[in-house]
């Protein structure tokens, strides 16, 4: 059964990072969602400005980070085929059980952000 | 430095019928296979377990995406025992006519990825910045547009292997299909020398959504022996253990 945190509806106007807590024992995965739906939020924005978020991983209880991973999404309404883009998602591996995340999330403009992480056995 | 696994074997096999598997690769033992799968999308169909005719200790699913929104997209490796050292790789999707891509690479020289060498993106972005947990690794990604766009180049785009300039190194293999459902992408970089981030993907322009799985294939790191030393840390009781027979006490 997944553990879940919350990345909490929040303004943005320059970079700002979410720490979470300790992954719970026995996880191998952290998956990041954005919801790109929120009022403000990604769908508000126009296509040419992008909100970029950056994950970074600590085994000895955030005394040193490590880069892992990072993604650009695109602002606008996307629709493909009739279904309108509500999420963005990034799924990575925990290589021990002490691992903390944390996120850096940069906006091109203002905009509100909001989601979860969850943790995978 | 570690040496870069070296990539022995590619292979690139597509269906429209949901299960699909690789020409037989005759491969040894101790050779690390990495396989990415990329679906369609057309349906919420769950993956199933992957399958191999290679003997094997354990196929280890390091990533799993359903699609029906978006590309589905599935990450697997596995190691070959002793036993049976040629056969297939199969993956396959519970969802009937569903068009499936399956990405093998097979190293010799390498360590298995574990889950936290490997990635999974879905959304609207192009690329991901992934930042090797170990040098000269060797990167494989798989992608998958829904939008079933005119296929773009790949990023980074191949260049002279160099194994002493860090960044991207060469591309021994690229492909890029349309099939009018969806465009599916395959890439392998052999040597990534460092582990700063480094942007896999596609370039081009257009919102997908996109379906990006990526596996790090580290190089093979021999255990460390246990320390010799300590056996001899005692060699002044040893000697105290001739005592008995006059030797090491001075009483000669």
């Amino acid at each position: 059964m997944a553990t879940t945190q919350n990345i909490p509806n929040t303004r943005l106007t320059t970079a700002q990072l979410f720490e979470f807590a300790k992954t719970p024992v026995g996880a191998q995965w952290a998956l990041i969602t954005i919801d790109r739906t929120i009022s403000g939020g990604l769908n508000s924005l126009t296509i040419a400005e992008t909100l970029e978020i950056d994950i970074e991983r600590s085994t000895d209880g955030g005394g040193t980070w490590t880069p892992v991973a990072g993604i650009t999404a695109i602002g606008g309404v996307l629709v493909t085929k009739g279904i309108t883009r509500a999420t963005e998602t990034l799924t990575v591996g925990i290589p021990a059980s002490d691992t903390v995340f944390r996120i850096n999330v940069i906006p091109s403009t203002p905009v509100r952000v909001a989601g979860t992480v969850d943790y995978f056995p | 430095m570690p040496t870069a696994p070296t990539i022995v074997a590619i292979a690139v096999a597509k269906t429209t019928t949901s299960t699909v598997a690789t020409p037989s690769l005759v491969l040894q033992v101790g050779d690390v296979v990495s396989a990415i799968a990329i679906t369609e999308g057309s349906a919420s169909g769950a993956w199933n377990a992957p399958s191999t005719t290679l003997s094997n200790s354990g196929i280890s699913t390091l990533q799993t995406h359903v699609g029906g929104t978006d590309c589905g997209g599935q990450a697997f490796t596995f190691t070959v025992a002793a036993g049976t050292t040629t056969g297939t790789v199969t993956a396959t999707i519970s969802q009937a006519s569903e068009s499936l891509t399956l990405f093998v690479v097979v190293c010799r020289g390498a360590s298995q990825p574990t889950a936290s060498q490997s990635l999974l993106v879905a959304g609207s972005s192009r690329t991901t910045s992934y930042s090797s947990t170990y040098a000269d690794s060797v990167v494989m990604t798989g992608i998958g547009d829904w939008a079933a766009a005119a296929a773009q180049s790949l990023v980074p785009t191949s260049s002279t292997h160099a194994s002493g300039t860090p960044g991207p190194s060469a591309a021994p293999n690229s492909d890029a299909t349309e099939t009018g459902i969806y465009t599916h992408y395959s890439a392998v970089y052999d040597d990534q020398v460092s582990t700063s981030p480094i942007s896999y993907g596609i370039g081009g322009t257009g919102t997908g959504p996109f379906t990006i799985v990526l596996i790090e294939i580290p190089a093979y790191v021999a255990p460390v022996p246990p320390d010799e030393g300590a056996y001899n840390d005692n060699a002044e009781s040893d000697m105290w253990s001739f005592a008995g027979v006059g030797i090491g006490d001075g009483s000669f």
